[in-house]
């Protein structure tokens, strides 16, 4: 099967639920089937499969496939815990957009990102599934806060574009053979560096991010922090292989500018986090820490950290999704998203605490973990000693406000904290519902007879529901979480398709890049897998 | 440069300057539908017709969106602070710098006047993005940062084929509708305004009282 359902049925799914959005109920419905389908499709999608359109060729890789079966089933994850939590994070409750139908736009607009060969149609298409994932910045109660948000969210995407189209359009390829002066390269991969490093909110763009973590749905926050700007900066990471990596000697001042940024976000992102008090800056500030480590990949210039820059960007979506996922849980079970009130919140929800310490150990990882090495390879190919350790070190301090959280949960809970034992799994009574009761949960029409076994099924199957909200969505925490531990762990195939490389061999900069890890695959009968960018014809320094 | 790429260049100047100046959100958006639908013209060779309907159709839809909500708006925004003869000069400058800089020191594939556009149009959409209080001059000067983007994309790599022309539209069309969605849930907001009105152009509109200088623009 080629791409193309991929592509299209989410896109068409998404247009079909922001037509019928204002009837949340049915625009929700929609986009969480449309979610399931994807997953599906994804599943089904042969990787190496490709076609064509106008010329320009999407091809569907591995890695690609894995990225985008993951966002599906994250975006799916995240709606489900909304609908069992319900309120504010309700998923149908956000305007315009409901969260399944947005991230239907995000992931159809992704796909296109991901499977485009050229960088031209790749970056456009990530600039405009973030423009898409705007939609689920709104909360079902506008505010001043969230506006302003929306509006920097805005901003940022436009600013992005500026940075990006005409940098990679200047090294595309020029008509005549000629050298580019090492200034321009220099500018070019700042302007791209810059414009990823303002979509991923690292410092000193870091504002940004917590506004939104602010104002915006709380279980969006791991499209528009997470999934939306890694998703650009992957197509980026294609296009500096395929571009500038060959040359990066003749702009090493440039390099260590964004070698600077990353390192700064893993120091500062911690303690960052370290001092906030409410649950979405606590994710939201992990995310600018974490994402520091993207802009290191997009420093480190050697084949070698490929692999370690995919690996870990997919292990960082998913742990930031169930991060997410965990606070939006917790905040129902308790009633309150400051971390000083949460006292003891581990022993009334064990669950809770199980996923805390899988995404703890998920981003971090242990030695001989894949996410571990992935880390540890990517500070390493950025940096030398002493500030190689200490960075490293400054990455691992993530462990602290896990701890942190891990401790306050272990303490003895005030009196009036806690609702109760989330998740203790309750049996409802069976009784018979009222005629009226059950036609709307079978969705029968008026005066239509159902039967009194369906009556009770359909009570029963309410009441179990209702009762069980809270261990549900702890149960998608942790199935979540545990997705993320698998990814860490080299799970789902993580790392032969984080390795493929995107430049084909025979290119002169693949070539005098090194020894590759691995090359590019081929399906029987299908062209060859990875964007097959054209290096410039430039001298190698 | 040839003359016909010169005029079609001076046309998407003259809307841009026509949208960051006008008071009137209606005109603006005019001015940006004229920029908009001329800009993908500048290109050399000229865009195969397919293409060339997508990004027109994209362009059209993008401005749609927004005049939906705008539609009924009585009241003028905060425009340039400079005036369109500023404006005007701004952009004439730009041009002309963008003209003499095409290629930036690598052999261009596109037109010079799609970089002295596109260079203009960013200068354009500068003062929107950094003053512009009010969602909807954000939102004009965006869509002119995003065409000065892909009019300077044009200028160096040449005429984009058609997968990057329908991927463009969509970027258009989704920037837009974000921003219509954005004014759109703006007016529900308390102490927000959509198209944040400033009281001394509001207190010169005919039938306004009190309480249209209020930052709100509909009740």
């Amino acid at each position: 099967m080629t791409p193309l359902p991929l592509i299209a049925v989410p896109l068409a799914l998404a247009a079909f639920g922001l037509l019928v959005g204002t009837r949340r109920r049915l625009a929700t419905a929609i986009g969480i089937v449309g979610l399931m389908v994807t997953v599906a499709l994804g599943i089904a999608a042969a990787p190496g499969s490709s076609f064509e359109v106008g010329g320009s060729v999407l091809a569907l890789t591995p890695f690609g496939r894995l990225f985008l079966v993951l966002g599906a089933a994250s975006g799916l994850g995240l709606s489900l815990i909304g609908l069992a939590v319900g309120g504010e994070d309700d998923p149908g409750a956000m305007r315009p957009g409901s969260l399944p139908v947005v991230t239907l736009v995000a992931v159809g607009g992704l796909a296109v990102a991901l499977t485009a060969q050229d960088p031209l149609v790749a970056f456009p298409a990530a600039l405009g599934a973030g423009a898409g994932g705007l939609l689920a910045s709104f909360r079902a109660t506008p505010s001043a806060a969230g506006v302003e948000a929306a509006r920097r969210e805005l901003r940022v995407a436009g600013v992005a574009a500026i940075l990006v189209l005409p940098a990679v359009a200047w090294l595309a390829g020029p008509s005549t053979p000629g050298v580019a002066p090492s200034a321009g390269l220099g500018l070019a991969y700042l302007a791209v560096a810059t414009g990823l490093a303002l979509r991923s909110g690292v410092f000193p763009f870091h504002a940004w991010a917590a506004r939104l973590a602010a104002a915006a749905p709380r279980l969006a926050l791991p499209l528009l922090l997470a999934w939306l700007p890694v998703g650009l900066l992957l197509v980026g990471l294609d296009w500096e292989r395929g571009s500038v990596a060959s040359l990066w000697a003749s702009f090493e001042a440039e390099r260590q500018l964004a070698i600077a940024v990353g390192a700064t976000s893993l120091m500062l992102g911690a303690l960052g986090t370290w001092l906030q008090d409410d649950l979405e800056q606590i994710v939201a500030y992990s995310v600018v820490q974490d994402a520091g480590f993207g802009l290191l990949a997009l420093a480190a210039f050697d084949l070698s950290g490929w692999e370690p820059a995919r690996t870990w960007l997919l292990v960082f979506v998913v742990v930031k999704s169930a991060f997410a996922g965990w606070s939006v849980a917790l905040r129902h079970a308790f009633g309150t998203g400051r971390v000083a009130d949460l006292r003891g919140w581990l022993r009334a929800s064990p669950l809770l605490g199980v996923a805390l310490v899988a995404i703890a150990l998920a981003t971090v990882g242990w030695p001989g973990l894949p996410v571990f090495e992935a880390r540890w390879a990517l500070v390493r190919l950025a940096l030398d000693d002493p500030f190689r350790s200490i960075v490293f070190l400054g990455g691992l301090a993530s462990l602290a406000y896990y701890g942190r959280l891990v401790a306050i949960g272990l303490a003895r809970p005030e009196p009036e904290t806690g609702r109760g034992a989330p998740w203790q799994l309750r049996l409802p009574a069976l009784r018979p519902s009222s005629a009226e009761e059950t036609r709307v949960a079978v969705g029968a029409g008026p005066g239509r007879f159902v039967p009194a076994g369906a009556r009770r099924l359909a009570a029963a199957t309410t009441e179990a529901w209702r009762l069980n909200r809270a261990p549900a969505a702890a149960a998608l925490v942790l199935a979540l979480a545990l997705t993320g531990l698998a990814v860490a762990a080299g799970g789902f195939d993580v790392g032969p398709a984080a390795g493929e490389l995107p430049i084909p061999s025979s290119s002169p900069a693949a070539a005098s890049a090194g020894p590759q890890p691995s090359s590019p695959t081929a399906s029987p009968g299908g062209p060859a897998v990875g964007p097959s960018f054209v290096p410039l014809p430039l001298p190698t320094p | 440069m040839s003359p016909l790429l010169a005029a079609l260049g001076l046309l998407v100047l003259a809307g841009a300057v026509l949208a960051v100046s006008v008071p009137d959100p209606r005109l603006s958006i005019l001015g940006l539908a004229v920029s908009l639908l001329v800009s993908p013209l500048l290109a050399d060779p000229f865009p195969a017709p397919l293409p060339l309907a997508a990004r027109l159709l994209g362009a059209i839809l993008a401005v749609w969106l927004p005049w939906l909500v705008l539609r009924d708006a009585e009241r003028a925004t905060a425009s340039t602070p400079f005036g369109w003869p500023a404006e005007a000069l701004f952009a004439a400058t730009a041009a002309v710098v963008g003209y003499e800089a095409h290629g930036l020191g690598l052999a261009p594939r596109g037109p010079a006047a799609a970089t002295a556009a596109g260079l203009a149009l960013a200068v354009l959409a500068v003062a929107p993005l950094v003053s512009g209080r009010d969602t909807f001059r954000l939102g004009i000067g965006l869509a002119l940062l995003v065409d000065a983007a892909t009019l300077l994309r044009a200028a160096l790599d040449g005429t984009p084929g058609p997968l990057e022309q329908l991927i463009t539209s969509l970027l258009f069309v989704a920037l837009m509708g974000g921003l219509a969605a954005l004014a759109s849930a703006a007016r529900g907001a308390p102490a927000v305004d959509a198209f944040r009105v400033e009281a001394h152009r509001a207190r010169d509109h005919a039938g306004t009282d009190a309480a249209s200088a209020s930052p709100s623009t509909r009740s």
